[in-house]
């Protein structure tokens, strides 16, 4: 589990030390505040460990990291990472089961970073990052635009998930609390979401009735990512789950329900790191820590800053939550107009 | 403040012009319905209603106050639902003379308000709710109260849901007396 993550001019993220993570970590920001440069970078640093020695691979930690920046933020050369008016180098610092990984470089980087330290060693579990647009209608292209044509478009995070679906639904017994999670999706999504071998496309069964995926709702879409990952065992107990934006395409209903089924699986051990601007997915969330008793470290942005909290203890001071409370206060002023 | 308050936060509301507030809970008519039924089965109500013109338009609240919100909202919000409604129904009932002939409980401001155009304004007052509540707890008023606002054509952004500087700042308190 990720228990720490420090960024030193990291693109917009100037200077950022979040401590004391939990399983279901919040980071909660208007757009452009920099919500998903942060998870790409944390899912970056990830990657590189779990691809680091597995298998046969022989590349270096730093060779596998400085591919996996180029291809997940597609700047022409990794150095264009570092904050624009920062004159110290990049730095990430993780810290994973309480041992660290870090990595630093400076503006002129092309591609090799020479400063790493991985005192993780590799990893066996693997993590995913589920990216705010659908990924299935657009499977085979992202394959082939990555894969064949070698081109910038889709980044490492959609290549990687496309990629991890590929992978064949697999038999026998799974984890009861990933069986308890794969029903209750399954009852969201009201039918199957499966690979069709001959046809090459994703497509929605729901009775005797097939839906190409393309003609499919956008949340039937992202509810199937997670039950196909937690199907083929892509996802294990200790892996990492980076969500962007978890709201977009569901409705409030399913938003809840899509995070009752996070928190079942953080407790039988996958860490969850969700970006959101939705009040609905910060108030669910609260009301998961209160009823559990459960740390959800906040990180929230505002006013040009993070500032930390936890579900735990409080609701965030976030313009999210007070743009709520703006709506009511407007509504009692027109009833007295 | 209006004159028969059960507790140090209904002891809050006004002053008002004399004339414009009606305390219904403490009406007599209210008194002869209730002294009819049997103990537990009284007609329900709220504490006043406050008859108020600005830019040359009336409007009427029924005010509820309680000093606390609930813990079990579901429940609280329907006995708030109810007091409301009960309210509004006997009030105008009371105008239109259906229990006496002079209206005397009612004074000539209420009496000479035309109701057919009068905007009502359904008010949970909370004494100590943080602002973070109020938006959900409005919003189950608001379901709660569809029927009536349907009935008599009430707009649903007329029901709200304030705390004590909700209530300050919309002139419902105007003194900080708490005596």
């Amino acid at each position: 589990m990720i228990n720490r993550i420090t960024l030193n001019n990291f693109g917009p993220l100037d200077r950022l030390d979040w401590q004391k993570l939990g399983k279901i970590n919040l980071i909660v920001g208007n757009n452009s505040s920099g919500k998903t440069f942060l998870l790409k970078a944390m899912y970056s640093a990830m990657r590189t460990l779990e691809e680091y020695k597995r298998g046969d691979d022989q590349r270096k930690a730093s060779e596998i990291l400085a591919e996996k920046l180029y291809w997940t933020f597609q700047s022409e050369k990794i150095g264009d990472l570092v904050s624009k008016q920062a004159d110290s180098p990049l730095l990430l610092e993780l810290t994973l089961d309480d041992k660290t990984f870090d990595y630093s470089f400076g503006k002129d980087t092309i591609k090799s970073i020479s400063t790493v330290e991985n005192n993780v060693g590799s990893r066996a579990s693997n993590s995913i990052f589920l990216p705010a647009k659908e990924v299935l209608s657009l499977h085979n292209i992202i394959l082939k635009s990555r894969e064949q044509d070698k081109v910038f478009g889709f980044d490492d995070t959609y290549l990687d998930l496309a990629r991890a679906l590929r992978l064949p639904t697999a038999r026998g017994n799974n984890y009861p609390e990933f069986a308890q999670s794969r029903l209750q999706l399954e009852e969201m999504l009201d039918g199957k979401v499966e690979y069709d071998e001959i046809s090459g496309r994703w497509q929605f069964k729901k009775g005797k009735q097939k839906f190409q995926i393309g003609v499919t709702a956008e949340g039937i879409k992202k509810i199937a990512l997670l039950d196909t990952l937690l199907g083929n065992r892509y996802l294990d107990r200790n892996s990492v789950v980076f969500i962007d934006e978890l709201e977009s395409a569901l409705h409030p209903v399913a938003i809840s329900k899509f995070i009752d089924i996070i928190a079942m699986l953080a407790s039988r051990g996958i860490q969850f790191f969700i970006a959101s601007h939705s009040y609905f997915v910060v108030k669910k969330l609260f009301l998961i820590a209160q009823e559990q008793k459960l740390s959800v470290p906040v990180l929230s942005y505002q006013d040009n800053e993070w500032l930390q909290s936890d579900l735990l203890e409080e609701m965030p001071d976030n313009p999210i939550i007070n743009e709520s409370i703006r709506l009511y206060e407007e509504e009692v002023d027109l009833a007295f107009k | 403040m209006i004159t028969h308050p059960k507790n140090d936060f209904e002891r809050m509301f006004g002053p008002y012009p004399d004339g414009h507030c009606f305390e219904i809970e403490s009406s007599a008519i209210l008194k002869k319905i209730n002294d009819k039924a049997k103990q537990g089965e009284g007609v329900k109500i709220a504490e006043f209603l406050l008859l108020r013109t600005a830019n040359g338009k009336s409007s009427i609240s029924i005010i509820e106050a309680k000093s606390s919100a609930p813990k079990n909202a579901d429940e609280y919000i329907n006995d708030v639902q109810e007091k409301l409604s009960n309210s509004l129904s006997l009030f105008i009932a009371i105008y239109l003379q259906r229990h006496s002939k002079n209206n005397s409980e009612l004074s000539d401001f209420f009496k000479q308000t035309e109701l057919s155009n009068v905007s009502f304004i359904l008010i949970l007052a909370l004494q100590n709710c943080e602002k973070s509540r109020l938006p959900p707890l409005q919003d189950k008023l608001k379901n709660a109260l569809k029927k009536t606002a349907r009935i008599w054509n009430i707009n649903l952004n007329s029901v709200i849901v304030l705390n004590e500087a909700g209530a300050k700042k919309h002139g419902l308190i105007t003194s900080i007396t708490t005596q």
